[in-house]
């Protein structure tokens, strides 16, 4: 067994993959199948969010390789969710809604009942494909983002990380730190509507004060050491 | 003086802010050209304000000269827009900020004074 292949039955925990697959149907269903079949196979839940035709081709794979498709559907052990439709339900003027993805999937994923005894979730989606094939490619590369961020950066450290972007934009500008806040909280980007506003703010220097960003961000990373642990700030030298 | 440049043509929709930056960037001189002549015939900017509706050129065939531009590639240009897809446009070709047209209700002074601290920090310091 290749490595991939390994990869694919054991992934990481809060593991993310892309699967890259234009005209290759081929791969697309042995190494989707793979992946979604090991996990069934451990009891694992199952998320799939696929076009109608990726699902029928999805479910021969599954039924080929010895999976009882009514009994899996049935006990909700392997939900599928209609991507385009998905996808609807959080695109908002042709960029993703950051809370409204999280709030769909979190609703996709409660549907999910893993086997007593298991836990775990996979799930694989194409609705970045989607975007893609529609040739809206910021909008696919921002959804990709958030596939990650989703399993990646809880929402506590990214509010730290704002205050903490603010508190060295403060000690580094002086009062045109507050003016600049406002100039970029209005800036409007199309991705950014739902983009953390810390990391907003990163963007926003190192694109429009590229002079001072590698400061400010160098600072910040000081205050969110002390936001996050304030007992080993000695080690930093100051409170 | 540094110069602020506003590059416009709808006086009466633009006059307020463009009144706001006057009065709070004493340090710069605000002047406004819709052409490129007229903006060649200025001194280098250190901040360029780009109107995205104008009238005698498209503005995004304006900001794609001035993005190629010997003289201007290098001056950061916000532009104003009323359309998101004005946006995404004006960020392929180059713009580093765009600000949606604040509506008539809208006051112009916090975005106004956002604008000169940020030309302040970026402004060469004045030659003359």
């Amino acid at each position: 067994m290749s490595p991939w292949e390994k990869l694919l039955e054991r992934p990481h925990s809060r593991g993310h993959f892309v699967q890259l697959y234009e005209a290759d149907e081929v791969a697309l269903t042995k190494n989707v199948g793979l992946y979604l079949w090991e996990g069934l196979r451990r009891g694992e839940g199952v998320l799939v969010i696929v076009t109608p035709e990726h699902r029928e081709l999805f479910c021969g794979h599954l039924d080929h390789l010895g999976a009882d498709l009514p009994e899996l559907l049935g006990s909700r052990q392997l939900v599928f969710w209609d991507a385009q439709q998905t996808l609807a339900q959080f695109m908002d003027s042709g960029e993703p809604d950051w809370q409204r993805f999280e709030s769909i999937i979190r609703a996709a994923m409660r549907q999910v009942r893993p086997n007593a005894g298991a836990e775990g979730l996979r799930a694989y989606g194409e609705m970045v494909g989607l975007l893609w094939k529609a040739r809206q490619f910021a909008a696919a590369i921002r959804l990709e983002q958030l596939c990650t961020h989703t399993h990646l950066v809880p929402a506590q450290p990214n509010g730290t990380l704002e205050t903490a972007l603010n508190r060295s934009m403060d000690e580094i500008l002086g009062p045109k730190a507050d003016a600049l806040r406002v100039l970029i909280k209005a800036n409007y980007r199309p991705a950014w509507a739902v983009m953390p506003a810390a990391e907003a703010i990163v963007l926003w220097l190192r694109k429009n004060l590229p002079g001072q960003a590698d400061h400010i961000i160098e600072r910040s990373r000081h205050h969110y050491q002390l936001l996050l642990d304030p007992a080993g700030s000695s080690l930093f030298g100051e409170r | 003086m540094n110069l602020i440049l506003f590059v416009s043509d709808d006086d009466r929709e633009n006059a307020p802010l463009q009144d706001a930056l006057t009065g709070m960037a004493p340090h710069f001189r605000v002047e406004k050209a819709n052409s490129r002549e007229q903006i060649d015939a200025l001194s280098t900017p250190a901040l360029i304000i780009l109107d995205l509706k104008l009238s005698r050129e498209p503005a995004l065939d304006l900001l794609r000269w001035l993005r190629t531009h010997q003289r201007y590639k290098q001056v950061p240009v916000f532009v104003l827009a009323r359309r998101n897809t004005d946006a995404t446009d004006a960020y392929a070709l180059g713009a580093n900020s765009c600000l949606l047209k604040p509506s008539a209700q809208e006051r112009p002074g916090p975005i106004a004074r956002g604008i000169v601290a940020y030309a302040s920090l970026i402004a060469e310091p004045a030659s003359v």
